[in-house]
């Protein structure tokens, strides 16, 4: 399959389509952080099948067109994890210029309604706010949409954006947005190398538990503490000019069980 | 509570705006992306040491950064010319200059620099000209409502925020608090030019009203002040014409966290769903 972008036309009717479903939903639920069943009741019979029939025609010249030097990739119906979905959408588009494609909303928004099965999941997941599948370039949400984001995370970081993206489809990655939110930070690319040397471990193909656990008394050695001391060294040492096993070695002792 | 950052190591910041900047960058749009060049002149008070070496990095607003390029030492300078950034736009590019010492230790930062164009850096050197922003922002405590409109004759209008409410940054990012305001704002500072007798010779008027003429991409003419005004009050025509100044603003295509749009269009796409959103960021997995 070859990405697509969608047209205005296309564009419009998704961006309806998904305001109505987010109505349906939020008219049912009293508390956002904990939404219940309300996900599961307010996506209705009927919004499923305009869903499905907008699938069925999404891919017509009268509501998209194809990316030019998009690549045929063939796609999972049914990724296990971010991090693969998003490594199937780069290869897809690694033809692309970055500039072309970041912010493009067709783009991103025909993606999320091609794998809208994957991304809307109402019977495991809690969020199902707009930004989720209808892009918003408001910089304090624009990575919580579920295939732009980890896509921008795998796109500039490679494999070591594994950390940022081991979650299932449907859920926003919170260290992903912890993260990027900080200039020095996302900028960097070898501070996800750095993050993911510490904390991923690859025998067992998963983060080591607590790590990035935000708690109030900050634990010794976490993400948290390694956020702060990369925002000291980067206002001491051009950090541009290390690599990642440099700034592991100048790490204080807290970090010795990860190293 | 925010970190406290001391500067133990003794880093100077570079001069990067206003008439004299030690470092100023020229581009030109190229097929694809653009070119830059740079012009450095530091000062030789900060008495860098000859060896220290100098990088320049350009990066993306919010975005991305690329690696930063070697310019030479402090003793020996080396600009850059044509480097060709493919992945940046240009309207939204920044660089960041470096100054580093010994063990990698910095020792000079200028960032945030911007493209040079002579109208930016002409605005800093003196006030009362008329740069490219409209309507500058202010935060101050004097203020009893959320906002007013500052007005001079001689000097540009300008819209003030009542401070500690994070009034500024909703009105940069929040396009509802962001219409509602600019709208009224720009309203308020026409119905001042064209109605108050203290700004009939004012320059910076002048300016003000062709900027918002030019908004309107032709739809309307510089106002014929004589059909505004009937015994002391605003006439039909003059309502008319402020009406459709306003609409012209606000209809405007623009940058918007980087997408061409008008603050009209974003408004009426988030105003719908605005009552929905109980909490936004309580939205998590």
């Amino acid at each position: 399959m070859k990405i697509r972008r969608f047209n205005e036309e296309g564009h419009s009717k998704w961006i309806n389509l998904y305001n109505e479903i987010f109505i349906s939903i939020n008219k049912l639920v009293v508390n956002p952080r904990a939404p219940g069943d309300s996900i599961i009741k307010g996506f209705t019979d009927d919004l499923k099948k305009q869903v499905k029939q907008l699938q069925e025609e999404m891919d017509s010249q009268e509501l998209s067109e194809e990316v030019m030097d998009s690549i045929d990739v063939n796609f999972s119906s049914n990724y296990e994890n971010s991090f693969n979905f998003a490594k199937d959408l780069n290869s897809a588009l690694k033809n692309c210029s970055y500039k072309d494609i970041s912010s493009d909303k067709n783009l991103w928004d025909w993606v999320s309604l091609k794998f809208f099965d994957q991304i809307f999941v109402p019977e495991k997941m809690r969020g199902y706010y707009p930004y989720r599948y209808i892009l918003d370039l408001d910089w304090r949400v624009s990575m919580r949409h579920l295939a732009r984001g980890p896509w921008w995370a795998i796109n500039s970081y490679g494999d070591n954006a594994i950390i940022f993206t081991l979650t299932p489809l449907y859920q926003q990655n919170d260290n992903l947005e912890q993260f990027i939110k900080v200039n020095h930070m996302r900028e960097m690319k070898i501070v996800t190398e750095i993050a993911t040397k510490l904390y991923y471990n690859p025998e067992e193909k998963r983060l080591i538990p607590g790590v990035f656990k935000v708690q109030k008394k900050v634990k010794p050695g976490s993400f948290s503490r390694l956020k702060d001391k990369i925002s000291h060294f980067s206002k001491v040492m051009n950090l541009w000019e290390m690599d990642a096993i440099d700034v592991i070695k100048i790490l204080p002792k807290e970090f010795d069980i990860y190293k | 509570m925010g970190q406290i950052v001391t500067n133990k190591t003794g880093r100077i910041k570079i001069n990067s705006k206003g008439i004299d900047p030690e470092i100023k960058i020229f581009a030109k749009v190229g097929n694809e992306g653009f070119y830059f060049d740079t012009e450095i002149n530091l000062d030789s008070k900060h008495k860098f040491r000859d060896d220290y070496k100098i990088s320049i990095q350009p990066y993306e607003k919010n975005g991305i950064a690329l690696p930063p390029l070697d310019m030479g030492t402090v003793g020996k300078p080396s600009d850059l010319g044509k480097i060709f950034v493919k992945d940046i736009n240009i309207d939204r590019a920044l660089f960041r200059l470096r100054i580093t010492g010994e063990d990698r230790i910095l020792k000079g930062l200028a960032d945030k620099i911007s493209i040079f164009t002579a109208n930016t850096n002409k605005g800093k050197q003196n006030n009362s000209e008329y740069s490219n922003t409209l309507l500058p922002v202010k935060e101050t405590d004097n203020l009893r409502v959320p906002f007013a409109i500052e007005m001079n004759e001689g000097d540009k209008p300008v819209l003030l925020l009542k401070s500690k409410l994070g009034l500024k940054e909703k009105f940069k990012n929040d396009i509802i608090i962001k219409t509602l305001i600019y709208t009224s704002a720009i309203k308020e500072i026409l119905y001042q030019y064209l109605t108050n007798l203290e700004y009939i010779n004012d320059p910076i008027k002048k300016k003000f009203i062709d900027a918002i003429v030019n908004n309107s991409g032709g739809d309307i003419t510089y106002p014929e002040e004589d059909n505004f005004l009937d015994d002391g009050k605003i006439t039909e025509i003059g309502h008319k014409w402020i009406e459709e100044a306003v609409d012209g603003c606000i209809n405007k295509t623009v940058t918007f966290h980087g997408e061409n749009t008008s603050y009209m269009k974003k408004f009426s796409e988030k105003i719908k769903l605005s009552d929905y959103y109980k909490n936004e960021d309580s939205d998590e997995d």
